[in-house]
């Protein structure tokens, strides 16, 4: 996984004021990337998509993030930080996957329960909803 | 001990999903009391069933039993669960397990 990679890549920057900003104005640019390089897990996942948003923009910003190529093919160092970063974009996707997965399967189960009674606020099964079974609940 | 009233809301019930084979039985008031209707258990089919309150009891329940069998592999017999929203002069026959609240 190299750390070009488009998957991991912030498309959209939200942050459009900051952005150029930090385009423009090598301190800031050079700050941030220091400020990476010394974070801790867990990394700054908002701050490094800038960043490596703005890093896939290379040639159009400045020097000081398009050197971030050139530095991680010679620094170990910043080549392992932005490998933890690919990696905790995957691991965070993972985890959003089997969040949405976990709650489609708790939706399924209190619409057609195997056990018990739940109860809702709203009518057809929606709102704020308890169940209860032969246990304490 | 469970509670409808902190659980649910007392009085704010307005559908239920019930699983094969259980059963609810509905009251107006707390302590079982009141008017009462009971709801399933439907007897063919997989999965639950899903009902909304007719008037009377939409938006009224205070009480209800659940009847059915346990989840509990140990617990092989049927049980009947009790939940209401007010402890006062409920004490749970055998075979049930009590849940009371304010």
């Amino acid at each position: 996984m190299g750390i070009k990679d488009k998957t991991f890549v912030n498309k959209t920057l939200d942050d459009k004021a900051f952005a150029d900003k930090l385009m423009g104005d090598k301190a800031l640019a050079d700050e941030l990337i220091a400020g990476l390089l010394a974070a801790e897990s867990p990394v700054d996942l908002d701050l490094a998509k800038l960043v490596m948003a703005l890093y896939d923009k290379r040639g159009t910003f400045h020097e000081g993030m398009t050197g971030l190529e050139h530095r991680a093919a010679r620094d170990e160092d910043l080549a392992s930080f932005l490998e933890v970063i690919l990696t905790n974009q995957v691991i965070e996707t993972l985890r959003a996957e089997s969040e949405a997965a976990t709650k489609a399967a708790d939706a399924e189960m209190i619409l057609n329960p195997t056990s018990g009674v739940y109860v809702f606020t709203d009518r057809n099964c929606k709102g704020k909803h308890a169940g209860f079974a032969g246990g304490r609940a | 001990m469970a509670d409808i009233a902190r659980q649910i809301g007392n009085d704010a019930i307005s559908s239920l999903s019930i699983a094969k084979g259980w059963s609810i039985t509905l009251f107006t008031a707390a302590g079982f009391s009141g008017e009462r209707t009971t709801i399933g258990p439907r007897r063919d089919g997989v999965g639950g069933d899903r009902y909304n309150l007719i008037d009377g009891f939409d938006n009224e329940v205070s009480s209800f039993i659940i009847t059915g069998v346990s989840a509990d592999p140990s617990r092989k017999n049927q049980v009947t669960s009790t939940y209401h929203g007010s402890a006062t002069g409920y004490t749970p026959a055998k075979g049930q397990e009590g849940y009371s609240g304010e």
